[in-house]
């Protein structure tokens, strides 16, 4: 286990946006290191850089200054094609507002990552189907996003996260356009997937009770880490549909 | 599924979802592709009938034609002043050796008759050579003898129309007597068919006789002068030459001064058929220069519909994006898009250019003819103008940055 990169390594990690004459350092140098099977919440204010650190780890943009090692590859340089086959191998988006392909069967919105592989339309359907099934939507293949309520739609995004095998599931705001009780239904579906399969998930949220689902607690603030630490009580999130 | 696959079912589907919209944005190529066909089969077509309008009259003949009297400062028709006689004809046989053969004319419109039955048709008053000049060839019996030319012997050589006014199916008209106005009339022979010329005119309806009978009987005076003179050069490339001499002869038999115009004028069916071709090649590029103008604006249509619909679709960019898809992929998804949208939209132009095509032929009694080539250039210029039009676009989408295009609402 020692032996193995961390799925994170970021060191002197900065972003500065340039418009006209001023220039914005979103990100001051960053150093943040995420091990395999973590799950890791980030929050911050608004405007403290957490997004711009969210698009950094999952390889949307690319750092001004600093290392970023994914999976012990180096992906700071690199160009947009190669950030999308790296997205693609090694990163499982959620968003918040889900980003399913409207009137889209949920079956080929999971099937998307892997036709961006190349593969075979039967393994990617065997694949898709597992991963569907495996967030309670066996049932529901076929239904377009619009046939899903908003908890049903998250859940085929993550199946959708997850159906390629990444390394890592980057979160952002997953719970954001949920009503708290499906919101618990989610988290509850992360920590099942986190402790059942050792699914490395990194979450930003601005919201400290769904923070408080994830073992490791970072703050961002002013483009700089904050605090980082294990959170000391880890809130089991409760399911009211048994999912699973 | 190949990507290829893939990226035709997805043009496919996205479409079906705004089918109104493809099918007012194909309109442009539409009607340029249908253009395009329907000149291209009138065009073969039109060439395809002046080829054997040629090889019907033969490419080597030459008309010789009165002049138009000049009288006062009113210049009449051609043909207006009898200038041209019979031995004109003769002379040029004898003087000209890159002649063949001559054959004066003297025509006669008058009604036919047999019994009951009856036709108005022209009768044609020539000599033995006509036929050999013409390359006209008998069904049945036979021409005139050279007795019969000098006794203006009251015999006819019919034509097939007339044949079938004159006569039913099976009545062997051979031997008959017919009677052209008050002229009774036996007819020895029956020309094979000929067709119809394609400016309608049918060669068919006619009767040949003696040119002696003719202006002995039919006209009742000994003047010799004749409607025209058809002559039939050696070979096709000594028509220019034959030609130039004709006028020098018919110049100095008819003692015209170096200051004086012809009396007289010698056509050629290269030069008339030369005119017909310049005819249909104006109109072939006119069409051409309409459909060209039809399909920029139906490709600009493409590129306008295109561009709208990766706007729309500037979300699901992102998307693809984040999960991986790479700007090649976008690009051949809406490119791939474009074309399908104006193959569709040359196949449907195909359909309709064949239709109009058929349509306008019926119409102008034209021929029209329609070869593979049609549908290959249907298919490949609505293919090009896809890509060429739906490039820019395409690229626009595939050069979005990830994350701008998932915050698109």
């Amino acid at each position: 286990m020692s032996d193995e990169p961390p799925v994170i390594e970021m060191t002197d990690i900065e972003k500065s946006y340039v418009s006209g004459e001023v220039v914005f350092r979103a990100l001051r140098g960053v150093n943040l290191t995420i091990r395999s099977g973590e799950f890791v919440a980030i929050s911050g204010p608004s405007g403290s850089g957490k997004s711009t650190l969210m698009n950094l780890i999952g390889c949307l943009d690319r750092p001004s200054a600093g290392r970023y090692l994914l999976a012990g590859h180096d992906v700071s340089g690199l160009d947009a094609d190669a950030r999308s086959f790296a997205r693609n191998q090694l990163i499982g988006f959620v968003f918040q507002g889900f980003n399913l392909l409207s009137r889209t069967s949920a079956l080929e919105n999971v099937e998307l990552p892997l036709i961006y592989r190349g593969m075979s339309s039967r393994e990617r359907r065997a694949r898709s189907v597992a991963a569907l099934t495996r967030v309670g939507l066996g049932a529901k293949l076929e239904n377009t996003p619009a046939q899903l309520s908003g908890g049903q739609q998250q859940r085929v995004a993550i199946a959708r996260a997850l159906v390629g095998e990444p390394r890592v599931l980057l979160a952002d705001e997953p719970t954001g356009n949920l009503d708290s009780q499906t919101a618990m239904d989610v988290l509850a579906l992360m920590q099942a997937l986190h402790r059942e399969q050792g699914l490395t998930i990194v979450m930003v949220t601005h919201e400290p009770d769904v923070a408080s689902c994830a073992e490791r607690l970072i703050v961002v603030r002013d483009g700089l880490i904050a605090s980082d630490g294990p959170n000391p009580s880890v809130h089991l999130a409760q399911p009211a549909e048994v999912v699973a | 599924m190949t990507p290829w696959l893939m990226a035709l079912r997805l043009a496919l589907r996205s479409l079906s979802r705004n089918k109104l919209r493809a099918s007012l944005t194909v309109l442009g190529i539409l009607i340029g592709v249908a253009a395009v066909v329907a000149m291209t089969a009138l065009g073969e077509g039109a060439k395809g009938s002046i080829e054997t309008q040629m090889n019907n009259l033969g490419v080597n003949l030459l008309w010789v034609y009165p002049g138009a009297s000049n009288s006062g400062g009113a210049r009449g028709e051609m043909g207006s002043r009898p200038t041209l006689t019979e031995d004109d004809g003769v002379a040029i046989a004898r003087e000209i050796t890159s002649v063949a053969a001559v054959a004066p004319v003297l025509t006669v419109s008058t009604q036919v008759v047999v019994g009951a039955r009856n036709t108005a048709t022209r009768v044609t008053g020539t000599t033995l050579d006509y036929l050999r000049v013409r390359a006209w060839t008998m069904r049945r019996g036979r021409g005139f003898e050279d007795l019969e030319m000098r006794s203006a012997a009251k015999v006819c050589v019919i034509g097939e129309t007339v044949r079938a006014a004159l006569f039913d199916d099976d009545e062997d008209p051979i031997g008959r007597t017919i009677r052209l106005g008050k002229l009774p009339c036996t007819v020895v022979g029956l020309l094979a068919s000929k067709g119809q010329g394609s400016f309608g005119q049918d060669y068919d309806d006619t009767v040949l006789m003696p040119i002696s009978t003719v202006r002995a009987r039919m006209r009742g005076s000994a003047a010799r002068d004749v409607n025209n003179i058809v002559v039939s050069v050696r070979e096709p490339e000594l028509m220019r030459r034959a030609q130039n001499q004709i006028g020098a002869l018919l110049r100095q038999r008819h003692h015209l001064q170096p200051s004086e115009e012809d009396d007289f004028m010698v056509r050629n069916l290269q030069d008339i058929m030369a005119t017909m071709e310049q005819t249909r090649s104006t109109l072939a590029t006119l069409l051409l220069a309409i459909a060209a103008i039809a399909l920029l604006v139906g490709g600009i249509g493409v590129m306008n519909i295109m561009l709208v619909s990766v706007t729309e679709r500037t979300r699901e960019i992102g998307i693809r994006l984040a999960i991986g898809a790479r700007s090649g992929d976008i690009l051949a998804q809406f490119l791939v898009e474009a074309v399908v949208l104006s193959v569709i939209g040359g196949a449907a132009g195909l359909i309709l250019g064949v239709g109009a095509g058929k349509l306008l032929g019926r119409a102008m009694e034209w021929a029209v003819s329609f070869s593979p080539t049609a549908a290959l250039i249907a298919f490949s210029t609505s293919a090009g103008i896809g890509v060429v039009f739906g490039y820019f676009p395409a690229r626009r989408a595939a050069h979005l940055d990830p994350i701008q295009a998932l915050r698109h609402e």
